[in-house]
């Protein structure tokens, strides 16, 4: 589905993502997890092709992501960002359907999609003539959340999608994508910083350092077999406050 | 799609080059006797009697009065902009021609034979610059010659723009009788009486035959060095006016000797002095002297009004449209290429800093006088506030929305008509409002180079003192301006999308 093989980007000599290499199933969850500079955005941001990558090849969907190809690409792919990055000069409608009238599905088709997505998500429907100025952030994140799934894309790409919300929002929405992603059997590739979070979505979890993975696999194994003292100083410094509660009440 | 934005820019500015460069160069014969004159009013009824002379030989002629001063006018004949204008031999002599120091007439004939230019014989008086002052000062200090002036330092000259850089003007003046004075300021000559008579200057500049030396009580000094040459009264024309109109020349060569002196300075007197409309003293003037009834209209002020304000409307929404056009693609250019955005921003920001005046000067020698070089210079004036805020709105974008119509996998063109222009109107809207405001209030410039407009009725208001008459101009103008501001924020409503009208 998703391969990354050997990716190395880096921003005025500073490296921000070093030999890099990936293989994401389909329907797989991977969440790419690590303290706030890793590289993790970066891996997402090479993956839709928003920055090239200086060395190293990535392929989605059997094709090679290049600079030619990557705009049709895009449109198999589904990008939420952490400030939602919704249009704000266009309605929560306008927003969701920009890209499939672009491309000329006709109003029926568009409707039914966009009905579909607002009972997945349960976004308000007498919300959609509302502009992103007057929703408040949970409904942003599923606008944005909405507008990514909406030419139902193979590939799901969330930059921290819960990130600027606050906890109590946050938790019900963690359980609110878990539903979604069960239901959708999509391949996702999510970044958090957040290893409750990694640990409730994610099937997979790549633990990143400095632009490269230290181990990737499920929490049991990062738990009980860490391949470097690093990974059991991040999961117990991320636990130790709150010892003995589960991630999902992280 | 930058290199595709950046031909059509280019071919659009190319277009709008050609569209007026072809204007002035027109050979028909059948096109009117364009008949100009300079901004001060004896010159003014000068080419006013010029205008009507050839009206009553059955010719078309216009005036192009009002013209913002000597070189404009020796640019424009010799482009061929107008035909003929009244000037005087010290000032061809001294200023035109003053690289090739020529003595003679004979030698100042073949010179402008050289540019295709004929100069008639004198027409009888001559109009020298004269130093003068208030005749009670000039008592009480007992001045009478120019070089009493250099017993007294603490005196505060006050002179015409056009006499401080003139070869024949202040500099030489200075030199030739060695004058000590450090208060030399540059203002209009209109002004210039008030001036001397409130007395917040003391020594102005005169022309001999103005009607104000007697009116403000003023005496001329002795030239006791012989600085200053004869300035005697001539038309300059075009050679190929005497093959179009033979009967003109020959009617113009009539007025030789005809204006004494004494005749000038009554019909400048008439004018400034009582009032009375410059084509009423012309139509007298050639009444008395060929027994000819002229016939000239006389606008009702309404009719002025309107005729002022096709002129500017048609100056301001040609230059402004123009520059519409050319400056959001710029803008955007200028955003998308960081290879060219220097280039861009740094040549419109050089050319908002020329000062207006010099930039409709410039324009002359490229497009004659009139309309097409009034509106290049607005257009080129227009052009920094609508790329700049083009720029700033689209660059100001918030990088998450850039990113998420990128990542949308929308084509750079839709997401430019989709998104960012969309997101940037309000700020496009704002650069195109500041531009028209600019644009109404210094289009009144364009007068002075014979483009019409509300400028029109505010220079002739300075040269006649006449502050009804400048209302008449700048009045108009603001309104025009408020309109303008007006119109662009009710069509904001429907240019800026609601959604960013929100907060």
């Amino acid at each position: 589905m998703l391969l990354l093989n050997d990716v190395s980007k880096s921003f005025d000599q500073l490296a921000a993502v070093r030999s890099f290499s990936l293989t994401v199933d389909v329907g797989r969850t991977t969440v790419l997890l690590g303290p706030s500079g890793c590289g993790k955005s970066t891996v997402l941001r090479l993956i839709i092709g928003l920055l090239p990558a200086d060395h190293g090849t990535i392929a989605f969907d059997g094709e090679r992501v290049t600079p030619e190809a990557v705009l049709l690409m895009r449109r198999k792919m589904g990008y939420v960002i952490q400030e939602g990055g919704l249009f704000p000069h266009l309605t929560t409608y306008e927003n969701l359907t920009l890209m499939a009238a672009y491309l000329g599905w006709d109003t029926s088709r568009i409707k039914s999609r966009v009905s579909e997505l607002v009972e997945l998500t349960q976004f308000p429907e007498d919300a959609l003539p509302r502009y992103p100025g007057q929703l408040s952030g949970g409904q942003r994140q599923r606008v944005s959340l909405m507008r990514a799934l909406m030419l139902d894309p193979k590939l799901l790409l969330m930059d921290e999608p819960l990130g600027a919300l606050d906890p109590l929002i946050r938790v019900d929405l963690q359980a609110e994508l878990k539903s979604i992603f069960n239901k959708l059997n999509k391949t996702v590739i999510m970044v958090t910083h957040d290893l409750g979070e990694a640990a409730y979505l994610g099937d997979t979890i790549v633990l990143m350092r400095d632009g490269e993975i230290v181990q990737q696999g499920a929490l049991d194994d990062l738990v009980k077999s860490p391949a470097d003292p690093f990974v059991t100083r991040f999961i117990s410094a991320q636990r130790s406050p709150l010892d003995g509660m589960t991630g999902e009440q992280v | 799609m930058t290199g595709k934005l950046a031909c059509w820019t280019i071919v659009l500015s190319l277009l709008l080059c050609l569209v007026p460069a072809q204007t002035p160069g027109d050979d028909r014969t059948d096109r009117p006797i364009r008949v100009g004159s300079k901004k001060f009013t004896e010159n003014v009824i000068l080419g006013e009697i010029v205008t009507q002379l050839a009206r009553s030989e059955g010719l078309p002629a216009e005036h192009r009065r009002e013209l913002g001063g000597t070189r404009v006018l020796w640019n424009a004949l010799a482009g061929g902009g107008i035909d003929i204008y009244p000037d005087y031999t010290g000032t061809i002599q001294r200023e035109i021609l003053k690289q090739y120091n020529l003595e003679t007439e004979r030698e100042i004939e073949a010179k402008l034979a050289e540019f295709g230019i004929r100069i008639s014989r004198p027409l009888g008086f001559n109009n020298t610059y004269a130093i003068g002052m208030k005749e009670t000062l000039a008592v009480r200090l007992d001045i009478s010659n120019i070089s009493d002036l250099r017993d007294h330092p603490e005196l505060k000259f006050g002179f015409t723009n056009e006499f401080m850089d003139r070869e024949d003007g202040w500099q030489g003046l200075r030199m030739h009788y060695q004058l000590p004075q450090d208060f030399v300021r540059g203002l209009d000559h209109d002004l210039a009486y008030r001036g001397i008579d409130s007395e917040s200057i003391h020594v102005i500049d005169l022309y001999s035959t103005d009607a104000e030396i007697e009116y403000y009580n003023l005496r001329a000094l002795e030239d006791d060095r012989a600085y200053f040459p004869q300035y005697d009264a001539v038309l300059l024309y075009r050679e190929d006016l005497a093959g179009r109109a033979p009967q003109l020349i020959e009617k113009l060569e009539g007025l030789a000797g005809r204006i004494p002196e004494s005749k000038m300075i009554g019909m400048n007197a008439r004018a400034k002095l009582e009032g009375i409309h410059e084509k009423e003293i012309a139509a007298a003037f050639i009444g008395e002297t060929f027994g000819v009834q002229t016939e000239y209209s006389r606008e009702g002020f309404w009719q002025r009004l309107g005729k002022h304000t096709v002129d500017h409307l048609i100056l301001v929404a040609i230059s402004l449209s123009a520059a519409i056009l050319i400056a959001i693609p710029l803008g955007i250019i200028a955003v998308k290429s960081p290879r060219l955005e220097k280039a861009i921003m740094g040549v419109v920001g050089v050319i908002q800093t020329i000062p207006s005046l010099a930039l409709l000067v410039f324009m002359i020698p490229l497009l004659g006088i009139g309309g097409p070089p009034a509106v290049t210079a607005l257009f080129l004036y227009s052009l920094l506030p609508i790329v700049r805020n083009t720029y700033t709105g689209i660059r100001d974008i918030p990088v998450s929305v850039n990113e998420s119509a990128r990542a949308l996998g929308l084509s750079p063109a839709a997401r430019l008509r989709l998104i960012e222009l969309p997101m940037a109107s309000s700020t496009i809207l704002a650069g195109i409002k500041t531009s028209a405001v600019i644009n109404i209030g210094t289009a009144t410039l364009g007068a002075l180079i014979g483009a019409g407009g509300y400028g029109q009725p505010i220079l002739t208001g300075i040269r006649l003192d006449d502050i009804t008459m400048i209302l008449q101009g700048a009045v108009p103008a603001a309104v025009l301006a408020l309109v303008v501001q007006g119109l662009f924020d009710f069509a904001e409503r429907f240019i800026v999308p609601k959604g960013l009208r929100l907060s």
